[in-house]
């Protein structure tokens, strides 16, 4: 009796439990990217970047110039908050939003500037979605213009972005948890940046199978927020993995310096000369792909000091420089040269941080707070009045392994250089 | 029914790991912070104790359960009365963990199906298990299923090491004092202290004894290693801040799980492996809940027709708990903590322990 009732039970529960949760990949819409943006009259717009499932079925079949049609779509709906505009959203939509893909949040200036307290509850709450996504500030536009753009070598644009920042030595996907960890640290937080870009030069499209540079999706450099999450400025480009170095998230990088002439390169010579800005010096690069910090802070006088020691190891990539390489002496000269012009780099970017944003975003308070618990009971409080004024001692230590294939150039002759 | 000493070892594993991951840990973090790890030793070596006293009395009495042996020790009055915390603790913890489960399948995958459908289904195999094998299916699943969780496991740190941040775990100590350590560890302490359920295991032990104290012991000093490496990883992750605002850290860590592209989404390996640590926890109380029920009303033979009443009322209380909806904090805090954790697995066992010794003694006198 009790045996057949339970059979019978078991067979019903296994026919029946998934019913109610049934969704066919058929009925969902995928979200790919989320963006949000503020309008003028306070209402948020939030775009959803979803995959159309029909092109990207036939994707690499299709025959004889460039297909009109992109693999993906772009849909916006107002709303109170997130989900409001989703539902709104879902209006427009045959298919269920499906954001359990959802690798992207895209910000729009204007938010940022307004604060985004109000929007980022939902990206840690929400089950259905990973804590495993990026999420980006669109510096000097939308978040729709943004998601709008046809990105040529990707699928979507929400992918493209992602892939972008990995290329540029940055950590992926994490920088909501980052954002998320950091709010609760010292109080500010950093997203990454992009902008949108025009052709630095404008070629015209002779035949329909010209394929001239056109506007697109870049990676700007770094979003600095302030205590109240609000967009207190941003790091470019350029200054933006100095953040990644001393907080020891970088994963490589090329430096390029200037080195004049030989005789004005002893070891120790002066650094503005590197920082000439001249672009028709005689550079050096190299390629730095593996990155060391150390932060210590000092505790002597009134206020902490910090003694911040970067180390790198890399090859010398490029040199069009005077210096004949195979000599030892003369990639020292390359080291000590690079040194001091990354020092002073870093040491710009930390002051701009310091005067400018007013935010602790290396995360200096948290060292402070890890080594020296007692003393930061103390200062914790007044920490973003203490940050700007605190003095940072920065050294560069690289260590050059190589000169890549050659050593002394393939050229023959060297403007300036020894000699043969 | 008879199982060995391995597979109490398995056993007390499985039910010590799953839901301890998965829900005491927010608790912990909350209180002790970045220092929550230190919490977890202590409630490793707390543990330690309880099960120690618990097995040193079920010793005693090896061919008896609790229900037996509180008869023995204080006689039929005082015996059925002092028991009646534990019965009332069995089917509060059948009912607690049904909804716990529930709450956690509904949030991470399945969103509309009913409460009776995913609480029914999880209570039909384990009535099934319980009724056709009793405690010795429980013993040789678990014996099955405990390598396999402890490999995943062993996985799912592997895969999640890139995300560690070790200073997170920094200052030791002096963010929080004694009070907040202690405080936290109380949560996991009411949890591995479970383990005084192998007071009514004791008997089924093929040669209980010596080996059995010691598998029981070895069961929670590598559940609470298991335990610590748990909640080092989720700190060193998520940092003591928003660790300590997720519901279900440790399994939000699985989700970041992010290797190559394509090693990714184990969070549902350790779903699986949650589900069936969940499966084996409810199975032994479903069994000692309705053995024990029986031997109380003294009609032990048909302990199998009283496991049938037995998942019927956990049922309706599990659907009562889940409609009333009292928040998380209670349940666990107000009464786990509050009275089970100090009667249930402190003061009974370490009473009757004192009783039997006296009484032990006192005979030895006389006879002398």
């Amino acid at each position: 009796m009790f045996r057949k009732i339970s059979s019978v039970f078991l067979a019903l529960s296994l026919i029946l439990t998934g019913c109610w949760d049934r969704q066919e990949l058929n009925d969902q819409a995928i979200v790919l990217g989320w963006g949000m943006d503020l309008m003028e009259n306070g209402e948020y717009l939030a775009t959803a970047n979803l995959v159309l499932p029909l092109v990207s079925k036939s994707g690499g079949q299709e025959s004889g110039g460039q297909s009109s049609t992109s693999g993906f779509m772009t849909e916006s709906a107002f709303g109170k908050n997130n989900r409001d505009a989703e539902q709104n959203m879902q209006r427009k939509l045959s298919r269920v939003l499906f954001p359990g893909h959802r690798r992207n949040i895209f910000i729009g200036e204007k938010l940022a500037e307004k604060g985004v307290f109000s929007i980022m509850d939902e990206y840690g709450r929400s089950p259905m979605v990973r804590p495993r996504s990026n999420i980006f500030v669109v510096k000097g536009g939308t978040a729709q213009e943004a998601m709008s753009i046809a990105y040529q070598l990707e699928a979507n644009p929400a992918i493209a972005v992602q892939k972008i920042q990995e290329k540029s030595g940055a950590p992926i996907s994490r920088s909501l948890l980052d954002f998320f960890i950091m709010a609760n640290g010292t109080g500010c937080g950093v997203m990454p940046a992009l902008s949108i870009e025009t052709p630095e030069v404008n070629t015209d499209k002779k035949t329909p199978e010209d394929s001239p540079p056109q506007t697109t999706l870049s990676l700007y450099g770094a979003a600095v927020f302030n205590e109240k999450l609000k967009l207190a400025g941003y790091l470019n480009y350029d200054e933006f993995w100095v953040r990644l170095w001393i907080t020891n998230q970088l994963a490589f990088r090329n430096f390029t310096t200037i080195i004049n002439s030989i005789d004005a390169d002893k070891p120790g010579g002066a650094a503005a000369d590197a920082l000439s800005g001249a672009t028709r010096g005689k550079t050096v690069s190299i390629n730095v792909d593996t990155f060391k910090s150390q932060i210590t802070p000092v505790m002597t006088g009134a206020l902490p000091k910090f003694r911040i020691l970067l180390e790198g190891k890399g090859f010398i990539e490029e040199n069009n420089s005077p210096l004949n390489l195979s000599k030892p002496d003369n990639v020292q000269k390359v080291e000590v040269r690079m040194n001091q012009y990354l020092e002073a780099r870093i040491k710009k970017v930390l002051t701009k941080v310091q005067k400018d944003f007013k935010c602790d975003i290396f995360g200096f308070g948290d060292t402070i707070h890890h080594r020296h618990p007692y003393q930061w009971k103390k200062l914790a409080a007044d920490w973003d009045t203490i940050f700007p004024d605190i003095d940072m001692d920065i050294t560069v230590k690289l260590d050059l392994t190589g000169t890549g294939l050659t050593g002394q150039s393939l050229l023959p002759t060297r403007d300036g250089g020894e000699g043969k | 029914m008879k199982i060995n000493n391995r597979q109490l070892f398995w056993m007390i594993m499985m039910m010590e790991i799953g839901i301890n991951l998965l829900i005491s840990m927010t608790a912990t973090i909350l209180y002790a912070k970045q220092d929550a790890w230190i919490s977890y030793i202590l409630a490793g070596g707390a543990g330690l104790v309880i099960t120690y006293v618990a097995s040193k009395l079920s010793s005693r009495y090896p061919r008896q359960t609790l229900i037996e042996y509180s008869v023995t020790i204080l006689g039929k009055w005082g015996g059925k009365l002092i028991v009646i915390p534990f019965i009332l603790q069995w089917f509060w913890v059948i009912g607690l963990i049904l909804r716990d489960e529930f709450l956690f399948i509904r949030l991470s995958v399945l969103y509309k199906t009913p409460a009776w459908v995913v609480i029914g289904t999880m209570l039909a195999v384990v009535i099934y298990t319980v009724y056709h094998g009793g405690i010795e299916a429980i013993g040789r699943v678990s014996e099955l299923w405990g390598p396999i969780l402890m490999i995943i496991l062993a996985l799912t740190f592997a895969l999640t090491v890139n995300n560690l941040n070790a200073p997170m775990l920094l200052p030791v100590y002096a963010d929080t004092g004694p009070g907040p350590i202690l405080q936290g560890a109380l949560a996991p302490v009411s949890l591995l202290g479970e383990s005084v359920l192998l007071m009514m295991l004791f008997p089924f032990v093929e040669h209980p004894g010596k080996g059995t104290r010691k598998a029981v012991l070895l069961g929670v000093a590598l559940s609470s290693v298991v335990l610590l490496f748990g909640v080092l990883w989720v700190i060193m992750t998520f940092g003591p801040a928003v660790s300590g605002r997720l519901q279900f850290p440790f399994f939000e860590m699985v989700k970041l799980v992010y290797l190559m592209e394509f090693i990714q989404n184990m969070d549902i390996f350790v779903m699986a492996v949650w589900l069936v640590c969940i499966f084996v926890k409810l199975s032994i109380y479903m069994f000692i809940t309705s053995y024990g029920v029986a031997q109380w009303t003294g009609k032990t033979g048909s302990w199998k027709k009283i496991s049938l009443i037995v998942a019927a009322v956990s049922f309706i209380l599990t659907m009562l708990v889940i409609i009333l909806n009292p928040p998380a904090g209670l349940l666990l805090k107000g009464v786990w903590i509050r009275y089970v954790l100090p009667v249930n697995m402190i003061g009974i066992p370490l009473f009757l322990w004192l009783v039997s010794a006296v009484k032990a003694n006192f005979h030895t006198d006389i006879r002398r």
